[in-house]
């Protein structure tokens, strides 16, 4: 404990100077010190901090580096052997992807449901987009945006079986794949997807599934139910 | 929503509208008895709890759990609604209420105190999760998260992830227990309360022998009250057509400088002897709160110009009032509105008595159950009007978050005085001093926290900026009205 004769005050701080003027702490005697201990409580010290954010933040600026990096060397190469096919934006954008992705997941603080949910919605998008800036070649609606959703109810069985005690979390997350099940099965019935064989298998699946859901978790269906929706 | 005194009250009384209070005994029972036969349903609407005696429960876990209102789920109240919108890594909307006691703190009774109190408090046993329209809370089922010595900056986000869900963390560091919420929760009252039974828990843990004549429960006359008292206050004419909005408009001064390291955050402990400062507000003719409101006002005012600064936008400084003395509330939730002082640029310099007339002259015009009234009808008729509520949740979220971007720029800082924290005769000796903390929010980079308790305030400054100038100004304001005055900080600020 010192007193700073220019500011008129104590500071309770172990340093040298006052934090407010600079001046340089007067020491403070014993008696005096266990006095205004008394009046004003014993000092409490902060722990020196260690930030552990600090090397996520560095890995994901190497990793951002490493990435442009990269790029800038494949659109050399594209420029110099293949100046014809500008295949070096479609791994700009997935390396672009890849780095949101791994950004989304470190610092998004949202449930496995939430994450996932969203997650698999943008690899829709970037599948279809991919698709169509490479000359449509119709591979993206009929069989991948399927897959995916195949993958999604995957994850969301899994996800139940390993969660059992909160299995209702996945729920909206599963009702959100029967949704894109409708979308897709509504783009075969306009005649925009030719082939909807995986879109039938796809939406059966996972409808099924919801069914089951419903059936067996009535109870529980309900509750959740109303709570996602309260209005 | 009545007070739940009793537990025949607590069994039937109302939560919200749709949502019971069950008593928590019979919820454990009920969790057996669904775990067993799959019959009872536990959600919010709490029907059936029709076999109680088919499995009989420990007896010491009987005693854990006395009779206590135990909402399932219910919304968020008017307030909590912005708090996870606008919440980030820079605006953690976290709050941090600290204890000195007098003697090294001991995690494994902290522990046992908390996992005895947190079943009981059931508000702090609340997750937040997203529906289709709004956010809610869902009773988390989870264990505690671990407590853990200080290793977060103060007011640090709460990442739910790593927190078991949870919305409030404790921590220890010497002497020292931290009580952190995340204000969706409750406000400081909530986080008060919840303290003061920790604090009386652990202590009865760590002094069986000398506390022996304290009962083992939660504090007689403590309101275990959950109801969203903004839509109980606002009666439903006020609510409708369009209310006046009565928020301030125009951006404000921006407290600005060279900043601390990111994620680093200054503390600024300003302590001081009530009965001094109570002599000063006595000749000044003001109360206490008012004094320091004025003074951290001035403050401002006199470091800008001590840096040369002429300021061109008026200086906003927000205050928090508590409104459960004016609604007869006792709830658990937030419930409070904020006041503003505004000092506009030709003011800058003006004599500090001036100030506080006018500051205290603009706070008083502002408190009034009436004024209050204004405030909270147009609050609560943005939540409940039939179009705003069906509007998905991911566009509300983009919608508010704008709102509150543009008008956040209007206010310079925020002070709030959560007052003298009363602690039972018993347990007093083992407590000497609390402290309160706000974090920043956005274009707020300094706000200050009051507390007292005994014969100590304590004003805390948190601030992400490097410069002292401020905290100094304000120092200087108090001693040269006479007031002593003992100062502590975190570290942040290094030695020249």
């Amino acid at each position: 404990m010192n007193r700073c004769s220019h500011c008129k005050i104590v500071i309770y701080d172990e340093r040298r100077t006052c934090p407010f003027c600079h001046s340089v702490l007067q020491d403070i005697p014993e008696q005096e010190e266990a006095e205004l201990s008394a009046a004003f409580g014993e000092p409490s010290p902060y722990p020196d901090l260690v930030k552990k954010s600090r090397e996520v933040r560095f890995f994901m600026k190497m990793l951002l580096l490493a990435m442009i990096l990269v790029e800038i060397v494949l659109i050399y190469i594209n420029y110099f052997i293949t100046p014809g096919l500008l295949w070096s934006v479609l791994t700009g954008v997935n390396l672009l992807y890849l780095y949101l992705f791994l950004y989304y997941w470190i610092y998004k603080d949202s449930g496995f449901a939430y994450k996932i949910g969203n997650q698999l919605i943008l690899t829709m998008i970037l599948t279809f987009f991919i698709d169509y800036f490479t000359g449509m070649h119709n591979w993206a609606l009929p069989w991948a945006i399927p897959g995916l959703i195949l993958v999604g109810d995957g994850l969301a069985f899994a996800l139940m079986v390993i969660n059992r005690s909160r299995w209702t979390s996945y729920l909206l997350f599963l009702m959100m794949m029967l949704v894109c099940c409708i979308v897709l099965l509504a783009l075969v019935l306009f005649g925009v997807i030719q082939n909807g064989i995986l879109v039938g298998i796809t939406f059966v699946i996972t409808g099924f599934y919801l069914l089951a859901v419903l059936v067996f978790g009535e109870r529980s269906f309900k509750r959740e139910m109303k709570r996602r929706f309260h209005v | 929503m009545t007070t739940l005194n009793t537990p025949e009250e607590m069994k039937t009384s109302e939560l919200s509208d749709d949502t019971k209070i069950i008593d928590q005994t019979e919820a454990t029972t009920a969790s057996d008895a669904k775990a067993d036969q799959g019959t009872v349903d536990l959600t919010g609407e709490t029907k059936v709890l029709d076999s109680p005696g088919k499995k009989k429960q420990p007896k010491e876990q009987k005693k854990m759990m006395p009779f206590v209102g135990a909402p399932k789920w219910g919304k968020l109240d008017n307030t909590a609604q912005l708090f996870p919108v606008i919440a980030n890594d820079s605006m953690s909307n976290v709050y941090r209420i600290s204890v000195n006691l007098t003697e090294e703190i001991m995690p494994g009774l902290l522990r046992q105190a908390a996992e005895w109190l947190v079943p009981q408090l059931t508000i702090f046993k609340m997750r937040i999760r997203n529906g289709i329209f709004w956010f809610y809370f869902e009773e988390n089922d989870r264990p505690l998260p671990p407590i853990r010595e200080e290793q977060l900056i103060p007011g640090a986000p709460i990442i739910k992830q790593q927190n078991e869900q949870y919305l409030f963390r404790i921590s220890y560091f010497g002497k020292r227990i931290n009580l952190e919420v995340f204000h969706a929760l409750t406000d400081g009252y909530g986080g008060i309360v919840f303290l003061q039974e920790l604090i009386y828990k652990y202590l009865r843990l760590l002094h069986p022998e000398e506390l022996s004549g304290e009962k083992d429960k939660l504090s007689e006359g403590l309101f275990l009250d959950y109801e969203d008292s903004y839509l109980k206050s606002v009666p439903s004419a006020k609510r409708a057509g369009s209310p006046k909005k009565t928020y301030q408009k125009g951006k404000g001064y921006q407290i600005k400088g060279e900043k601390l390291p990111a994620g680093e955050m200054g503390l600024t402990h300003v302590n001081m002897k009530v009965s001094e400062l109570k002599e000063v507000c006595k000749r000044y003719g003001v109360t206490i709160n008012q004094y320091l409101v004025s003074a951290y006002i001035y403050a401002i005012d006199h470091a800008a110009l001590e840096e040369g600064k002429r300021r061109t936008k008026p200086l906003r400084c927000c205050v928090p009032v508590n409104l459960r003395p004016f609604y007869n509330s006792h709830t658990m939730k937030n419930f409070f509105v904020m006041v503003t002082t505004s000092l506009e640029p030709e003011e800058q310099g003006m004599e500090f008595e001036a100030l506080m007339r006018k500051s205290i002259d603009q706070l008083n015009a502002q408190i009034g159950k009436e004024q209050f009234d204004a405030t909270l009808a147009w609050n609560v008729n943005k939540q409940t009007k039939p179009i705003h509520r069906i509007v998905p949740l991911f566009i509300k979220v983009f919608l508010i978050r704008q709102v509150y971007l543009a008008t956040a720029a209007a206010t310079t800082t925020t002070i709030t005085n959560i007052g003298s924290i009363p602690i039972a005769e018993p347990y007093r000796p083992y407590v000497e001093k609390f402290y309160a903390m706000i974090s920043m929010s956005k274009g707020q980079n300094l706000k200050a926290g009051i507390v007292s308790y005994a014969n100590t305030l304590t004003v805390t400054f948190t601030s992400s900026l490097k410069s002292l100038n401020v905290q100094r100004e304000f120092v200087k304001r108090l001693t040269d009205d006479g007031i002593e005055v003992a100062v502590e900080t975190n570290g942040s600020y290094e030695e020249e």
